[in-house]
């Protein structure tokens, strides 16, 4: 397991390698590795963002089910007023910058997410080779 | 890491990407390319990306706002080297890099901004050749009312 404190661009770059590597390590290929990548690189981009830094949890699970990527990012910022409505504006939000949690989603396999004014907390993960089962945390 | 360095080939600048990029690192990126731009007189510039893994959604709004703000200076941007995993996550992101021109390699690139290059000048000689015209007919249809 690896906790990585991002407070500035430097820790979302770092956050990305980790997460390259553990998903390669796993035997995700090139395409689905880069997918947890950006997915990482966005959750991290976000906590700068809008929550004044946090962390973000890189993890592996392998059980007789499969092996996967658990990605989590954890902060104590503001909370979002309206998960549903980031979520829609995810990818495509032309003026704000970050955002991408609909995209996040899209990239991964699993997806989870819970805000109240306490901060944010994001679960998701992929699969070496999707399934339809839950990634057994979320 | 260090800054991308911008070297001017003819009426082209080139950019070449050497190592993932952060936020700030694109950030000055952006604006010496611009300054460059400016600075030069350059009609093309050529950024290629061949080394770089991650194009997250704060990189790829960037990459249309160079390409945007360069062309307001007069110059083609064309971006090289997007390796195919990128490709399909700039697509998952929804960012589809719509209205920057893109060649496989810096080498298409090159042949693309000269291609580019030449039908911007004959646009211009066209300009040139049609306007004292209008301008002349203009006179005419004066004369006539008078």
């Amino acid at each position: 397991m690896e906790r990585i404190r991002i407070r500035v661009d430097v820790d979302v770059q770092r956050a990305r390698r980790a997460a390259r590597r553990l998903a390669t390590d796993l035997g995700l290929d090139r395409n689905g590795a880069e997918m947890v990548v950006l997915a990482v690189s966005e959750l991290g981009t976000n906590l700068i963002r809008y929550a004044r830094g946090g962390e973000i949890t890189l993890s592996t699970m392998q059980d007789e089910r499969g092996a996967r990527v658990l990605v989590e990012s954890r902060d104590d910022g503001p909370g979002i007023a309206d998960v549903d409505q980031a979520m829609a504006n995810g990818s495509s939000t032309g003026g704000g910058l970050g955002g991408g949690l609909g995209a996040v989603r899209r990239l991964m396999d699993e997806f989870a997410i819970v805000s109240d004014a306490s901060g944010t907390r994001v679960r998701a993960c992929k699969w070496v080779r999707k399934s339809e089962r839950g990634c057994g945390h979320t | 890491m260090a800054r991308v360095p911008i070297i001017k080939v003819g009426e082209t600048l080139i950019a070449t990407v050497q190592d993932e990029l952060r936020d700030s690192d694109a950030l000055t990126l952006q604006t010496e390319l611009s300054a460059a731009v400016e600075r030069t007189g350059a009609r093309g510039v050529l950024l290629d990306l061949s080394a770089v893994e991650t194009v997250d959604s704060f990189l790829g709004r960037l990459l249309g706002e160079v390409a945007a703000s360069t062309r307001l200076l007069g110059a083609v941007t064309v971006i090289t080297g997007i390796q195919p995993a990128v490709a399909i996550t700039l697509v998952e992101l929804g960012l589809e890099l719509k209205g920057v021109r893109t060649a496989l390699n810096p080498e298409k690139g090159m042949a693309l901004l000269r291609r580019l290059q030449r039908l911007q000048r004959l646009q211009g000689e066209e300009n040139a050749r049609l306007l004292p015209a209008r301008a002349g007919s203009r006179n005419g249809r004066n004369d006539g009312r008078r």
